[in-house]
């Protein structure tokens, strides 16, 4: 069994409330740290845990905090990322709505670390009913002396305020959100100046995602190194995986990043299988803009290891034949799904999302989406796949943020591994109106070259 | 600090500029085949500038302090100079290839496409090459247009 730190209370009855919270030990973290550490031995204490950003990039968290500017005179803010809209990804959606208050403990010692008095959590727009339960539990923590002036007399000042965005995908990039919560569109801002050097009203500001924040309250509770203990390598502690599509137990996993991703899909303890006795065709293991990778990829890599649930295992052999962790946004996909389709599903959401900044991502995701519906309704011709790849390859890295290389990096994947049905999605159009590619080679174990 | 001169070699000509000052702007007093092509940024409106893609170039050593290059390739119209940055413009099969996909993208919704793209080369010239504008035709393009005659004009004057 497999241990959880997150969501270990998760399921205690009414744990959302102070009461429950405080008495199942909630708010040690938050004494321990004022009490007994400094702002410097909270940020060492999640150095030495080697937590790495939750939301994507798998950046370090210490890192990142020790990156933050700190001059003289000027605040400096603390954001939570709770704008989760990666199709795929609901984790934090999770957390926050069953333990607002782990958030919420994660963000007092996690200010106080930083020395942030002001932290906001942007929260993305549709999430409408979590913002009540958020602001319900600020307000029990207010009034239990956890936040305001003078923290339980440590002398430390911090306030939380939940602020709604307006449903849009680009806010979730981090300087796109901090132009968003100054009451600006959501335009992502161009780098340098990084955020932790000017970012919230021109002041140092760190970004952090719901589920990173709350971890930190785990690392302070037991201390960094038993924290770095669970898990591999440099992929410590504990993921939340949001588990979806043609699974038999789709959900919310907390896992410890040792066990296979076979073991994920298949035991029971976890996904249960592939619904409905079908074989399993495709995955995208990190939220839909990482790379899809055919059954045979996923659960071995190109080498011939068994594929692990963890950062370094996932990205095992690059873009070419690995993936991502990401944001922990697991999809499965039958033989009965249609990989063009998804593409053009994927296709279409960054079209929509993409903010029209900048020339590539703007023009770029729209032609891919047209391409991608021409193909996916047989009028496509095989000039088109290629089409499709030099525009993909167009769009990375030319943009000004991450949403055009998430945009390319999906059509990029399906047209690397499942060209043979884009090619027969021309070659067969009118039966692809019918009917699905089905498997083809996809499921088939992968004949390792030594 | 502002009377600070940095060094910074474009496309291996070396030019001292005041700290501060943009890779587009260094490459500006360079002049010649050297300038980025830039079409969002005017330099006397504070803010402009970084969007329309067409300016990037590669930073192959990002300082003398620092001598790591950048992975991505940067917007030269709001990079500022480091001293002893070394940057690669036409010089660069990657600025080049990039830079035409990003025309490619600027011109493929545009109604009139066919003037667009004598206007657009011939703005993309003249910001980039003075004596290089001279050389540019003016082209009349047929009215339905190959993407391969369009890749091929843009890729012949870029």
């Amino acid at each position: 069994m497999a241990r959880k730190l997150l969501l270990e209370k998760a399921h205690v009855e009414n744990i959302r409330y102070y009461d429950v919270y405080r008495r199942e030990g909630g708010y040690r973290s938050v004494e321990k740290a004022l009490k007994s550490m400094n702002p410097d031995e909270v940020t060492e204490e999640v150095k030495k845990s080697g937590l790495r950003g939750r939301g994507g990039a798998g950046f370090p968290t210490g890192m990142k905090w020790s990156f933050l500017a700190k001059p003289e005179g000027v605040p400096r803010y603390l954001v939570v990322n709770a704008d989760e809209s990666e199709p795929g990804t609901f984790k934090d959606r999770y957390l926050m709505e069953f333990i607002p208050h782990l958030l919420i403990e994660g963000m007092i010692v996690s200010s106080f670390a930083l020395g942030a008095n002001r932290s906001y959590i942007y929260i993305r727009g549709e999430y409408w009913w979590i913002v009540d339960i958020l602001e319900q539990a600020i307000q029990e923590a207010r009034n239990n002396g956890w936040l305001g002036k003078n923290i339980q007399g440590s002398g430390f000042d911090c306030d939380i305020f939940v602020q709604r965005g307006a449903g849009a995908y680009i806010c979730g990039e981090e300087t796109a959100l901090i132009e968003s919560l100054e009451g600006k569109r959501g335009n992502p801002r161009i780098k340098p100046p990084f955020p932790a050097v000017k970012g919230l009203w021109d002041s140092p500001t760190v970004v952090n995602n719901v589920e990173t924040i709350a971890a930190v309250v785990p690392i302070i509770n037991e201390g960094g190194e038993e924290y770095a203990k669970i898990g591999v390598g440099k992929s410590t502690g504990t993921k939340l995986i949001s588990a979806c599509g043609n699974l038999k137990k789709p959900g919310v996993y907390e896992i410890d990043m040792t066990i296979s991703v076979e073991e994920f899909i298949f035991s029971d303890e976890y996904c249960g299988g592939i619904a409905n006795g079908k074989r399993l065709k495709a995955c995208i293991p990190g939220g839909s803009s990482v790379p899809i990778l055919p059954a045979n990829l996923l659960l071995k890599t190109a080498k011939g290891e068994t594929r692990m649930m963890n950062y370094e295992s996932l990205s095992d052999g690059g873009f070419a034949t690995g993936s991502m962790m990401g944001s922990g946004g697991f999809i499965v996909l039958d033989e009965d799904q249609c990989v063009v389709k998804h593409t053009y599903t994927l296709a279409r959401f960054y079209r929509h999302e993409s903010c029209g900044q900048c020339s590539p991502c703007r023009e770029g995701t729209g032609w891919m989406e047209k391409l991608l519906l021409r193909l996916e309704n047989g009028q496509g011709k095989s000039s088109d796949i290629d089409l499709l790849w030099d525009i993909q390859r167009k769009i990375e890295g030319n943009t000004i943020c991450p949403l055009g290389d998430a945009a390319a990096w999906p059509v990029a994947a399906a047209i690397r591994h499942f060209r043979d049905e884009f090619e027969w999605h021309v070659t067969n159009a009118a039966e692809a109106q019918t009917r699905n590619f089905g498997l083809a080679h996809y499921a088939e174990p992968l004949v390792v070259q030594s | 600090m502002s009377d600070q001169l940095f060094k910074v070699t474009i496309d291996n000509i070396t030019v001292e500029v005041p700290a501060g000052t943009t890779i587009l702007m260094a490459a500006r007093q360079i002049g010649g085949d050297v300038t980025p092509p830039a079409m969002c940024f005017y330099s006397k409106l504070q803010g402009s500038g970084g969007k329309c893609r067409t300016c990037l170039v590669e930073v192959s050593k990002g300082s003398e302090k620092d001598p790591r290059p950048m992975p991505k390739l940067v917007a030269s119209c709001r990079t500022t100079v480091m001293d002893g940055m070394e940057v690669k413009n036409i010089t660069s099969e990657r600025v080049l290839d990039a830079r035409a996909g990003v025309t490619e993208f600027l011109l493929l919704n545009h109604p009139s496409i066919a003037r667009f793209v004598t206007r657009l080369v011939s703005v993309i010239c003249r910001t980039s090459a003075m004596n290089m504008a001279k050389k540019v035709p003016a082209m009349n393009f047929p009215a339905a247009l190959s993407r391969k005659k369009i890749l091929d004009h843009i890729y012949s004057y870029i």
